[in-house]
């Protein structure tokens, strides 16, 4: 049994999120009952969290409605959810989950094995997650309530991708699961704390408490444990206009709004009816390099990296230096375990020189660049400016190739040949995700080993041995991205709010209004 | 694609001579229907040429829905060919036109890549508060529009003249959704009469319909008033300065009050409705900008969202339901002026 081995390199990490998750007015007597209405800047477009990875649909919908196996508590760290208790065979290839019992869907039914298992079975069809999972063999059930896991090779996160928050593997019922193709659920029913009633496509998501939520008992904070649902409805409304959802809080219309632009942190202090809130986690900013032409070399990744004011761009992504923070660790948000300044020498380097001097050695002569970003994402175009005119002021030929969101996504996943550069933002959870700077053709045999480890590695310490020598080798000498720094997005919300966590996921469980 | 332009430009060139053959009051049923079944055929053609421009394009535009299903900002990373199968966007281009148009012609739309709910019921539950918004805009468009025209024109070269028509300048030059965040402002956030945002059905509760649909009904119907009140100055001034008013209407001794209200504005009304009826069809799809900043769910913001996620069915139901619109509005554009004017005739 590993369980406790397991347990072991998880309770390493205790570092994260506690000081961003002092939950506010703890004094206050919780009320039951009211509407909270959180204006967004969009609502998804699809309700099928399996299918996809939009960070939204688990924000405005889908972490409401369902519940996986196991949920990030406020560290980050997996806790068991629909999880009663589980255990790992001694070769790890096989590991059984003792499912809670009691746990009624939207629909009445009680979920038992063969809903995780349908559930599961789909989910490694459908969700461009699924590579993450793909040594488990099958999904079976022993019993009732006894679920079992049979993999090819060991897979020591297990429970950390059943909490992932990417495409999450949440359980429905076994009836709406089968058969269901990727964004082809046509019932969205689960086991958590609210119930959908309402969806208008790009407009509002209307959720209502589900009376029978069997909720856990324990206190982890995060998205884990206890989900109090104070709050008889809860309304995602998409406000595409940053304006509207400023001056929403202060008619009282809304409250709650995210994201809003920085320089709405004055006004908000201001405000007679709402408070601004930093919230110290968002995607980061990031350039890919293409691994197909001019920048398959690691040393013009280099003096590119070498050329680059990290202050300047982050200081254009968010308007305000409350808002970000210049980390260099190129992996990891600094209250992450895995955190480290190794690196940091080659961080925020801002030095154009040296930028040349190892691109001449690469041989440019100053050849066009083509620098490929996104104009209608939030938080891509400013940066992106930035770094253009940084570079093109080092002595670089940039072409600077300007496209809508729906453009970019699809060059940068299907042509390599059509960029040498390109910004993204991103933002790592969990070890296994390291993957991600594999995501437009970068492989390396020290990535290939990292990840080897990752997979097979249970102990905290060896772990974090792993990922320091990956960003030695890989990130430092091999350049697959560059990181600028962290990112803080700013929240406002009236006054008459109680209870909401300071986390970037805001859950709306164990709020309520005063 | 500019629907309105191609329907408008084939609407302007079968209309109506002047003068010649029976009008539809002497008797000329016949020549009306003619006339209205070579319309709808037209119609048809200008539809079916529509989706077919539409369904090329987008399929030209770069963006891949499956890869935008799957992606996320963080950007794609497993299941594409699952997706596009599920989606048919592994099929042929001729095959996947040659579905749609049969689906079409069967009343089926398709359904939304990502909701996968059908395109028809999209549509359906969106199109109600457009026309009402659409409805009532034009509405407080003609009634600042039209007597300030004709004020404007009975009182031209005159400082009055000359101050209303630079608020119709104004009005036209202004960007929507600048008035429709200054009208927030005051009117909801300053002095708390109207709401913010969103909407309830007229069915639900018809104050609240109202005190809703006001703030970007003037959002909108400011812009169009100040167009409406140009155009009924500058129609009015031309048949004021025709001798039947100048000379002919005053000999006989009519008041002014008559002469402008019985002889001259009928007279002027037809440029002034060819502009009112096109300034409808182009709000059904045009008011996308207001929609999005006070978060009305209409055809417009259904429009805009489904662009910038390449969901092509919503997109080409909501440009065939533009197109007809367009197409339906210069139809009945063109059946008013025998109304409006019995001297017209259906050649």
């Amino acid at each position: 049994v590993r369980r406790s081995r397991f347990s072991s390199w998880i309770a390493g990490a205790s570092l994260l999120l506690a000081a961003l998750s002092g939950i506010a007015g703890a004094q206050d007597e919780p009320k039951y009952g009211g509407t909270f209405t959180f204006a967004v800047a969009t609502t998804p477009p699809s309700l099928d969290w399996h299918a996809t990875s939009a960070k939204a649909v688990q924000l405005y919908g889908g972490m409401y409605i369902w519940e996986s196996l196991f949920a990030l508590d406020e560290a980050l760290l997996p806790r068991p959810m629909l999880v009663e208790d589980w255990e790992v065979g001694a070769d790890g290839l096989e590991w059984t989950f003792t499912l809670r019992q009691g746990v009624p869907f939207h629909n009445g039914k009680e979920m038992t094995s063969e809903d995780v298992v349908a559930s599961m079975e789909r989910w490694l069809a459908v969700s461009p997650m699924a590579s993450t999972m793909e040594r488990v063999e099958r999904v079976e059930a022993v019993d009732d309530y006894t679920v079992r896991f049979v993999l090819s090779e060991p897979l020591a996160p297990l429970p950390y991708l059943l909490a992932a928050e990417t495409a999450q593997a949440v359980i429905m019922p076994k009836e709406l699961a089968e058969g269901a193709g990727p964004g082809a659920l046509t019932e969205f029913i689960g086991t958590g704390p609210y119930r959908l009633v309402e969806w208008v496509t790009d407009r509002s998501i209307t959720l209502d408490r589900f009376e029978d939520y069997a909720a856990r008992d324990e206190d982890w904070g995060g998205v884990a444990g206890r989900k109090d649902a104070y709050l008889d409805t809860i309304v995602f409304r998409s406000i595409p206009e940053s304006e509207v959802r400023l001056a929403g809080l202060e008619t009282g219309e809304f409250q709650a709004s995210q994201p809003l632009p920085a320089d709405y942190f004055d006004a908000l202090e201001r405000a007679p009816n709402a408070e601004p809130v930093i919230v110290e986690f968002d995607l980061k900013p990031v350039i890919y390099f293409s691994m197909e032409g001019i920048m398959s070399d690691p040393l013009m990744r280099k003096a590119i990296r070498a050329a680059i004011d990290a202050e300047e761009v982050m200081f254009a992504a968010t308007g305000d230096e409350r808002f970000y923070d210049l980390n260099p660790d190129q992996l990891w948000y600094r209250f992450q375990a895995f955190w480290s300044d190794t690196g940091a020498e080659v961080y925020n380097q801002a030095d154009p020189e040296l930028a040349m001097q190892l691109a001449r050695e690469a041989g440019y002569d100053g050849q066009p660049i083509r620098f490929l970003a996104s104009s209608t994402q939030y938080h891509h175009r400013q940066p992106a400016i930035i770094i253009a005119e940084q570079l093109q002021d080092a002595g670089f030929n940039i072409t600077f190739d300007l496209r809508d969101w729906p453009t970019v996504s699809q060059l940068q996943n299907t042509d390599p040949t059509a960029w040498d550069f390109t910004y993204i933002r991103t933002g790592l959870m969990m070890p296994s995700e390291i993957e991600f700077v594999r995501l437009f053709g970068f492989d390396s045999p020290e990535t290939q080993e990292a990840l080897e480890v990752i997979f097979e590695e249970v102990e905290f310490e060896a772990l974090f041995e792993a990922m320091e020598e990956f960003k030695r080798e890989v990130i430092v000498e091999q350049v697959p991205w560059y990181t600028f720094g962290d990112m803080f997005a700013l929240r406002g919300v009236t006054t008459d709010v109680r209870g909401l966590q300071d986390l970037y996921s805001h859950p709306l469980w164990g709020v309520w209004l005063e | 694609v500019q629907p309105d332009a191609s329907g408008a430009a084939w609407g302007r060139e079968s209309r109506l001579d002047e003068g010649r053959g029976p009008s539809p009051a002497r008797g000329g049923r016949d020549v009306v229907t003619q006339f209205l079944v070579r319309r709808f055929l037209f119609a048809i053609v200008v539809l079916l040429v529509d989706v077919l421009l539409v369904f090329s394009l987008l399929h030209l535009t770069p963006g891949d829905p499956a890869l935008l299903i799957v992606g996320g900002e963080r950007g794609g990373v497993g299941g594409l060919e699952a997706i596009r199968q599920q989606l048919g966007l592994d099929r042929p281009f001729h095959e996947q036109f040659l579905s749609y148009l049969g689906g079409l012609v069967r009343g089926d739309m398709g359904r939304s890549f990502f909701s996968q709910q059908p395109v028809f019921e999209m549509l359906a539950s969106r199109l109600p508060m457009t026309l009402q918004l659409a409805a009532v805009s034009l509405l407080i468009a003609i009634v600042i529009g039209v007597p300030t025209g004709i004020f404007a024109a009975l009182k031209r070269n005159t400082a009055w003249d000359q101050g209303f028509m630079l608020i119709a300048l104004f009005g036209v030059s202004m960007p929507g959704f600048w008035l429709a965040l200054v009208l927030m402002l005051v009117f909801s956030v300053t002095l708390g009469w109207f709401p913010l945002v969103g909407y309830v059905s007229p069915a639900q509760d018809v104050g609240a319909w109202l005190r809703h649909i006001t703030l970007p009904a003037v959002a909108i119907g400011f812009a169009q008033s100040a167009l409406i009140a140009r155009m009924a100055r500058s129609s009015l001034l031309e048949v004021l300065r025709q001798d039947y008013v100048a000379l002919t209407a005053k000999a006989k001794g009519l008041s002014p009050a008559v002469i402008v209200l019985k002889h001259a504005l009928a007279n002027a009304a037809l440029p002034l409705v060819t502009v009112i009826g096109l300034s409808f069809a182009a709000l059904i799809g045009g008011v996308v900008i207001i929609e999005e900043v006070f978060a009305l769910p209409g055809v417009g913001s259904l429009l805009i969202n489904a662009v910038s996620r390449r969901d092509y069915f919503v997109i080409m139901g909501c440009l065939v339901l533009i197109a007809a619109a367009n197409v339906l509005m210069n139809l009945l554009v063109d059946v008013s002026y025998a109304v409006i004017d019995p001297r017209v005739r259906y050649d």
